[in-house]
């Protein structure tokens, strides 16, 4: 992750503005980069072609400003679980590589 | 499919209240829909989509407000038929827009369900919010102060424990007048940041104190998501899911058959015109039968379903099976449906409604019925002895086992690479849907809302899917008994009228079927297919285990429940192949691949039409299974001939 990817992280949803969350001395990763146990914060989007999916994402709860706890993956590249927003959801790796979260 | 005589047999009562149910799925809004309704609700249908529609009435003092349940939905942003139907519900142009609406809040999620409130709040309906799972916020150590949560968003709310009459009672007067509840004196924001800020602001208010991890739940996922030991649960768990259907559901579907049987038998008896005494036992009480014949089925599977989904182990099942799904292009959850289509196409079809994404219910309604159902299992039975002899052995084990087996994975591999192709097709064709599913806590299962599924589900069967399988017995029943043969014919044709086998015989010869079976059979030409397995083929569109029975009438087998000695004698009666066997190990593995992949049960085709809303999708499934068929069989015959010689 360079720096310049961490500027093209997209922060527009469904033609709503989300605000950039400044972030020093963190590092933006995609959520699928967690490992298990581990807690970040949401940043933002990044090649949302699909605004539907983004903003189902948020309706989810997946919401920036938002503390996201890996659970558990399942093997051979399976869905991965999170604790977001009080409830356990699953995504597959190619929706969660869309959230780019902050880890201290 | 047309609108108007389709409509849902919805509860209107004039001048009555309307209030509309909505909450995230799993926040316990079915629940608390059945609480308030208990047993005065109807199902029926949305027009024009397969998303159920609840509608019931409370009565409170005398009086009714009728609620109608909406699909549980994460927003109004619709996505998925379900979400559709939740939002036009809603809109300010639809007619059915209710005086106003309750929205279910999971306490133990509120900074998610508190995202759909603002949502609706935008509506400019009256508003009412139904906190739910309070107890199980208690148990993980988190807090809500309902007073100063109705403060902060500025409309009543409600604590509501499942089960605690006093206060479902509270809520039932409240809905009697909408008019009455408080409004916000602010609409919530509508900018993603915004909504963040005011979720935020609104919990802090309620002096909240989120619920911490269910530590219940993460010990038992602990032990039911492991990468082996869940994988072996689960695989016991569903050995024994299809041993139950296959040994609780087919002792009564015999009885049951069995039943109608003999009400057929007591019926020809007593009749005494012929034609009507058959159309009566072998068209009418026969078609019954065969449709109640399900039932057993159907209710079995979707009370362990209903299990499943109200336990919280279906959505670990999806999780186990998303990656094996995902190389079809389908996710975890149409593996229930296809593992139900093992027992019967019918309530395979019919479990697709758990899918959100409507191309996955497309593409697994339409391969579900290539799974290898019980109804082929005679057939095979019937075939596989022919081809192979029983002492026949591969390593320890027996060759026909073998072979069974094979036919059980070229199902199942036949089902996943068509539906792979179906999602290549139908790609592009509505919205691409992220796959995301949540895991809910695992809770004691409602036996009031499983109750109602197994219930929902046996009527819509025998409401929608019933009326079209009777009239299609009715009318195949026609094709094989007319014209009726007077008995002068017959002896004119050298029948003794006294033998019931020989009768039997001459009347299925000379029948419509038979003609149809002789009109077709220059597709199956090539095949080497003659016109009496055609006609096998054409009756075995009631259901493909009558096929063993005609064949049966059709060599005059004396054991009708098993004709291999008759069959494997058949020759050719008449053109260039006369007096060869029929039965060469070519045709009866064509056949058998034939039986693998042909649509011929007119039950599914019947599911198929009511599940997808229009004859488009049976016809073209028809079509391609059809088309399948041929070919494997064409090419089945070559090979197996090839070997065998």
């Amino acid at each position: 992750m360079n720096a310049m990817d961490q500027r093209s992280v997209v922060t527009g949803l469904c033609g709503r503005q989300v605000e950039v969350v400044d972030c020093d001395n963190c590092t933006i990763i995609p959520l699928t980069d967690l490992k298990c146990g581990q807690t970040a914060r949401l940043m933002g989007f990044q090649n949302e072609e699909d605004m539907t999916v983004c903003r189902r994402l948020f309706d989810l709860g997946f919401r920036v400003g938002t503390d996201i706890e890996m659970v558990r993956k399942a093997p051979i590249g399976g869905p991965i679980t999170y604790r977001v927003s009080g409830a356990e959801l699953l995504l597959r790796s190619t929706e969660a590589q869309r959230i780019m979260v902050s880890v201290a | 499919m047309s609108c108007c005589h389709n409509q849902a047999p919805v509860a209107t009562i004039e001048g009555a209240v309307r209030i509309g149910l909505i909450g995230n799925p799993n926040a316990g809004k079915s629940t608390l829909f059945n609480a308030l309704t208990g047993l005065n609700a109807k199902v029926g249908n949305y027009p024009g989509v397969t998303v159920a529609r609840y509608v019931g009435t409370a009565k409170v003092d005398g009086r009714e407000v009728v609620i109608e349940d909406l699909p549980g939905t994460y927003s109004l942003d619709p996505i998925s038929p379900d979400e559709q139907v939740v939002a036009e519900t809603l809109d300010l142009d639809s007619g059915e827009r209710p005086d106003g609406v309750v929205v279910v809040l999971d306490a133990t999620s509120l900074q998610r369900s508190l995202g759909l409130l603002s949502h609706a709040l935008q509506l400019g309906l009256p508003t009412y919010a139904v906190l739910t799972f309070a107890d199980e916020l208690a148990r993980r150590q988190g807090s809500i102060d309902p007073a100063a949560l109705s403060e902060a968003l500025g409309i009543p709310v409600l604590m509501v424990t499942a089960g605690h009459g006093a206060q479902v009672m509270d809520l039932k007067r409240e809905l009697l007048d909408p008019a009455s509840w408080s409004r916000p004196v602010v609409t919530p924001p509508i900018t993603p940041s915004a909504i963040n800020g005011w979720i935020a602001s609104v919990l802090e208010a309620a002096k909240h104190k989120p619920a911490v991890v269910d530590d219940r739940t993460r010990r038992i996922d602990a032990v039911l998501l492991h990468p082996v030991l869940g994988f072996i649960i689960f695989l016991v768990a569903m050995f024994l899911f299809f041993q139950t259907i296959f040994t609780v559901a087919a002792p009564i579907q015999d009885l049951i058959g069995d039943g109608f049987g003999a009400l057929g038998e007591l019926v020809s008896e007593h009749v005494g015109i012929d034609w009507l005494a058959g159309l009566l036992a072998g068209g009418i009480i026969g078609g019954v039968g065969g449709v109640l014949e399900f039932i057993p089925q159907i209710a079995l599977l979707f009370l362990l379903l209903g299990l499943f989904e109200s336990t919280g182990y279906m959505a670990r099942v999806a999780y186990l099976m998303d990656r094996l799904m995902g190389k079809a292009g389908l996710e975890g959850r149409a593996f229930i449906a296809m593992l139900s289509s093992l027992a019967c196409a019918v309530p395979g079809i019919m479990a697709t409604r758990t899918l959100p994404s409507a191309r996955d219910r497309l593409a697994t309604m339409m391969t579900a019925p290539l799974m290898t159902c019980s109804a082929r299992l005679p057939v095979y039975t019937l075939l596989v002895a022919m081809l192979i002899p029983s002492e026949s052995r591969i390593w320890i084990f027996g060759t026909q086992g073998v072979v069974m087996f094979a036919m059980y994975l070229l199902g199942a591999v036949g089902a996943m690479a068509a539906a792979w192709v179906f999602k290549f097709l139908l790609r592009g064709k509505g919205p691409a849907l992220p796959f995301y599913m949540e895991m809910p806590s695992y809770r004691l299962p409602s036996w009031r809302e499983v109750g109602r599924s197994v219930w929902d589900a046996c009527w819509i069967f025998l409401r929608r899917v019933g009326g079209i399988i009777l009239a299609l017995s009715i009318a195949l029943w026609i094709l094989l008994s007319l014209p009726v043969a007077s008995e002068d014919r017959m002896t004119a044709a050298g029948v003794d009228i006294d033998d019931e086998v020989a009768v039997a015989q001459y009347q299925l010869d000379n029948s419509i079927a038979a003609g149809v079976g002789k009109a077709i059979q220059p597709v199956f030409e090539p095949l080497g297919f003659d016109w009496r397995i055609t006609v096998g083929l054409v009756a075995a569109m009631g259901a493909r285990e009558v096929f063993v029975a005609t064949m049966a009438q059709v060599t005059a087998a004396e054991d009708e429940e098993d004709p291999q000695a008759e069959l494997t004698e058949m020759t050719w009666l008449s053109g260039p192949h006369e007096g060869e066997l029929l039965f060469t190990p070519g045709v009866i593995a064509g056949l058998l691949l034939y039986f693998a992949f042909a649509l011929q049960c007119t039950s599914t085709v019947a599911a198929l039409k009511r599940e997808s809303g229009s004859w488009k999708w049976p016809a073209i499934a028809f079509v391609y299974m059809t088309a399948m068929a041929w070919i494997a069989a064409f090419i089945g015959k070559l090979v197996v001939g090839a070997l065998v010689g």
